[in-house]
């Protein structure tokens, strides 16, 4: 029985435990730069909104310090999302108002527009302004409506669409529309209004709904049809205030408040979400004191919800983050300020939900100064794309091209919005790079080959953005690759018998070749007499590798030969075989490296199968080496060969074919030739320099003594062919003095 | 046997199943348009335990009837009748300072309904214009609102045009310097009669804070020692005593007595 129970209580502990744990992989959010803002002296209620990588805060001040709680300029500052000090400030326009009733909203428009709205309390007036995107200079403000003590305005926007509400004192919540540059309304919300500040919130297809507290207390929520507003009370009176509200991407609605009491059942965090604005499903986050403004709802691009809220904890009132992830049900532990007592607090999101920034009234100056606090959000929510580079390959080749294919994976996207993309090699893009289209069904792009040195590593930048909400990728993704631009190789095809004398062991040749070893190393290596050429293709520092290389001949299809090790040697066919027929036969070679790019080469090969005619020769002659007449220099006066190719200036022939005997031999071709190019001596000589009289012979090194060798000479052509005739003979007698080698002396 | 011994097992997992189904809908499941009982989807970070508001040490003993003006222990709601309410800075009706009696204190508690903390400068004011020379006395304990201070000779019916002495007290977390301000307000107007950089009080715990107003003296004391003392040479003549804080909520006022010399 006790086994039974332990088992039921493991599962139940395991069942709790899944239900409530966080996804692995969610970090809490932190709190990561927390400082006062300086010069905001007074202020009251100040407003956030953040567009990219930027926020922007704006507040009422009055420069002239403690004692003086009247407000005279709207102010902004700015800072990058991951900044720790403000960047820059500018007045937004003037003011003239109490403390309390002239507050600072912004709001951020797709193309980074910045709005503000502002009350001016004592003019009973509230202001509009813009910042254009890029810029620093605010626009002349505008008088939104007048005549009435207004206070707390609150901005959304949508694409040009301006959406602007503020607080009357018992009276309903008033919204004015800007649209085409037109202002309407102003709309009446059912609801008089309790004086704390409402939200406003805009989503896709132009969704707008407002949340408000109304005058008995309750959390109301009023959607705009365009024409006027429908409201809908979800707490009952005296159980809701400090509301805020946000729309996802899918058009679903979040609204967030606090309870009123300060424990139990009506205290703490609430959370609403409604897909139709109409039915509502609510719920307490947490319990206990929460006080001090405005409970703000974010839902950012990828659905994450963010939550930043004030409260009493711990007998501090301090501001407070949270985020959950889409489909959780849970919410992290919070981070909180570290400053307090802070209260009135706005929070905005960016980076596509990585970052949470909250400001607040903070009263732990005298005067209250603003309060700017920044949290590390969801790692890797909002809209994402990953570029990749061809494919994904190490290197590109980009020989002869202008652009370059990028796709993207791993799309965090909400499927029915449209996307854009911006790119930039080496930085990430600015405004200076335009947007162009994303198809969500074929997510790739054609981008510019970067202007890099062959082989060097080029980084590209991408940003998408929902063109819907106007979210923007932040930090910008990347993928590198290597640009190679040409090819970094040689290649070769000569006459194999010419590659032949650098073997060392020809034993495994083909038979053609093998029964042709006699000529190995004859001939111009340009000239072949069999089929067959010595091709040699390696990599001579392609940063992508080299491939294969394909041989062809007059434009045919040719033979391609794959490297091994980034090296191909060997023995190929001539391209085109079936159609070889004596004489030049031009050889393309064609290198492609590993990136895709080639080079191209002809190589003008000379198929000759015929032999050389020898007509007449004068008398050969031998001398000897005066250091050693084992050498012996022969000499071919007036030689008479004439081939059907190769000519070198007069001369037909390339070279000799020599044979040593130490007797005279009625069939010489039993003899072991050697060939040997010759030089010229004249126009009409040419000659062998040190023909050793022991080549080719197979009986050992005779000992110093006269005697007589016979040479039979034959003459070769450049592709190794030779004559036919009966070969000459050379008779040279000589003492065999071997060549010396005299050592220097050695002094001990 | 081994038939017998598994069965248990297969009971507990069948059990299991069900009991972890359950446990689900109710841990996922809400009904529409009700609030649940308390369910920590959001939890706070670690933080000590809110302190608590002891006893009050500082109570004085019994006073001499004949030199008491006015005095309350707040035992009840009752007493807070005694006193009329106002905020020093424009206010609009529904976001006026609240104050409340509680656990025998009067609890500054915010603003309004919602009982937002405001930057409203609440005062509490008690006794008659006629008032001359005497010394009011209170006991307080700030929990986070940071800012206490007392009133003397408050003359005027429309509150940031009065006339008044008072004194504003921060509290060591405060990042401000004076920590102690002796002001002298003329028609809603302030001038600085005399100023401390001490280090201002310590909050969560009980202090007695003192103005003392005697022909062209002015003087404060906290807790039985002089803060600062001035002469005005065109002195207020007369007026009502008060407490004064702002509208943050988090600070408790307790047997409050303005006593003639």
């Amino acid at each position: 029985m006790r086994r039974y129970l332990l088992v039921l209580s493991l599962l139940a502990l395991i069942g709790l435990s899944a239900q409530i744990s966080p996804v692995s992989g969610q970090s809490n959010p932190q709190r990561q730069v927390e400082f006062t803002i300086s010069n905001s002296n007074n202020h009251k209620f100040p407003g956030i909104t953040a567009y990219n990588d930027k926020v922007y805060i704006g507040a009422g001040i009055n420069s002239a310090g403690a004692g003086v709680k009247d407000l005279t300029r709207a102010w902004s500052w700015s800072l990058g999302d991951q900044a720790s000090s403000v960047s820059w400030e500018a007045q937004i326009g003037a003011m003239d108002g109490y403390a309390d009733y002239s507050s600072v909203a912004m709001a951020a428009s797709s193309n980074g527009d910045i709005y503000a709205v502002w009350s001016s309390s004592k003019e009973n007036r509230i202001y509009f302004s813009r910042l254009p995107s890029g810029g620093t200079v605010w626009e002349g403000r505008q008088t939104i409506a007048s005549g009435r003590f207004m206070f707390f305005p609150q901005i959304a926007v949508y694409g040009s669409d301006i959406y602007v509400i503020w607080n009357q004192s018992s009276h309903p919540l008033s919204l004015m529309v800007r649209k085409n540059g037109n202002w309407s309304g102003p709309y009446l919300t059912q609801y008089n209004t309790y004086s704390v500040a409402a939200s406003v919130a805009t989503g896709p297809s132009g969704h707008v709904a407002i949340s408000y507290s109304t005058q008995d207390l309750a959390t109301a929520i009023a959607i705009f049809n365009g024409t006027s507003l429908s409201n809908t009370n979800l707490t009952g009176s005296a159980r809701g205030a400090d509301s805020s509200i946000s729309i996802d991407a899918n058009g679903k609605y979040y609204a967030a408040w606090r309870g009123l009491d300060s424990s139990g059942a009506y205290s703490g965090v609430f959370l609403g979400e409604s897909s139709n604005g109409v039915n509502w499903s609510t719920r307490q986050l947490v319990s206990g004191d929460v006080k001090g403004g405005t409970v703000n709802v974010i839902v950012d691009g990828g659905g994450t919800l963010h939550l930043g809220w004030t409260a009493l904890v711990s007998g501090s009132l301090r501001g407070y983050y949270t985020y959950r992830l889409p489909g959780q049900s849970n919410f992290m532990t919070a981070a909180s300020t570290s400053t307090a007592p802070l209260f009135n607090s706005r929070m905005a999101i960016s980076s596509g939900g990585r970052y949470a920034h909250l400001v607040a009234e903070n009263h732990s100056n005298y005067p209250q100064k603003v309060l700017y606090t920044r949290f590390a959000g969801a790692p890797g929510t909002g809209i994402s794309a990953t570029p990749v580079i061809a494919g994904g390959a190490n290197s590109v080749g980009v020989q002869g091209k202008t652009s370059i294919s990028v796709s993207f994976t791993d799309l965090r996207v909400v499927q029915s919005n449209t996307y854009q993309v911006r790119w930039n090699w080496g930085s990430a893009p600015t405004d200076a790079n335009p947007w162009q289209a994303l198809s969500l069904a074929n997510p790739t792009i054609s981008v510019s080959v970067p202007n890099v040195t062959s082989c060097s590593s080029a980084t590209l930048y991408t940003q998408i953005k929902d063109v819907t909400t106007g979210l923007v990728e932040v930090p910008a993704k990347t993928d590198s690759v290597v640009i190679d631009s040409d090819v970094q190789a040689r290649a070769r095809v000569s006459n194999p018998y010419v590659a032949l004398a650098s073997l060392s062991n020809t034993d495994s040749l083909a038979a053609e070749l093998a029964l042709s070893k006699g000529a190995v190393g004859a001939g111009d290596p340009l000239h072949t007499r069999i089929a067959v050429v010595y091709l040699d293709a390696y990599n001579a520092g392609d940063c992508s590798g080299v491939s294969s290389v394909t041989l062809s001949h007059n434009g045919s299809s040719g033979e391609t030969y794959k490297l091994v090790n980034d090296r191909y040697q060997g023995f190929v066919p001539l391209p085109d075989l079936m159609n070889l027929v004596t004489g030049e036969w031009p050889v393309t070679i064609t290198i492609q490296d590993g990136a895709g790019n080639t080079q191209e080469t002809t190589i003008p090969i000379v198929f000759d199968d015929q032999a050389p005619v020898f007509s007449s020769v004068g008398t050969p002659t031998a001398t000897p080496n005066p250091q050693a007449d084992i050498l012996q220099d022969l000499t071919f006066p007036n030689v008479v060969v004439s081939d059907n190719l190769y000519q070198n200036g007069t001369r037909e022939f390339w070279g000799v074919w020599l044979a040593n005997s130490t007797s005279i031999v009625g069939d010489p071709s039993t003899l072991n030739w050697i060939s040997a190019p010759v030089e010229d001596v004249n126009s009409t000589t040419v000659r062998v320099r040190n023909w050793s009289l022991t080549a080719g012979l197979t009986e050992p090194l005779p000992t110093p003594g006269e005697r007589t060798t016979y040479i039979y000479v034959r003459f070769l052509d450049g592709a190794g062919n030779a004559t036919t005739a009966t070969p000459l003979r050379i008779d040279v007698t000589s003492n065999f003095n071997p060549v010396k080698v005299n050592l220097p002396a050695v002094m001990r | 046997m081994k038939r017998s011994s598994r069965f248990p097992l297969m009971m507990s997992l069948v059990v299991g199943v069900l009991v972890l189904g359950g446990l689900g809908l109710v841990l996922t499941q809400t009904p529409q348009g009700a609030a649940q009982t308390p369910a920590p989807l959001v939890t706070y970070p670690d933080f000590p335990p809110t302190p608590t508001v002891g006893p009050n040490p500082t109570a004085p003993a019994g006073l001499a009837s004949s030199n008491v003006l006015f005095q309350s222990a707040f035992a009840d709601t009752r007493a807070l009748a005694e006193w009329q309410f106002v905020d020093q800075t424009y206010v609009i009706a529904d976001l006026a300072a609240a104050w409340e009696v509680a656990n025998g204190r009067l609890v500054q508690v915010g603003s309004g309904a919602a009982r937002n903390p405001s930057s409203n400068e609440a005062a509490a004011l008690v006794g008659a214009e006629t008032w001359r020379d005497y010394t009011i006395r209170t006991s307080f304990y700030d929990e986070y609102n940071g800012v206490v201070g007392l009133i003397a000779r408050y003359q005027g019916t429309e509150p940031t045009q009065s006339s008044y002495y008072r004194v504003r007290l921060f509290s060591t977390e405060h990042q401000v310097s004076p920590k102690v301000v002796l002001e002298k307000v003329v028609d809603g107007v302030s001038t600085t009669l005399a100023e401390t950089k001490t280090a201002g009080f310590s909050p969560r715990t009980w202090h007695t804070l003192a103005l003392s107003v005697q022909g062209a003296n002015v003087q404060v004391q906290l807790d039985g020692q002089v803060l600062v003392a001035a002469q005005d040479t065109n002195p207020l003549p007369n007026g009502r005593a008060g407490l004064f804080t702002y509208a943050i909520g988090g600070i408790f006022f307790d047997d409050v007595a303005v006593t003639t010399p």
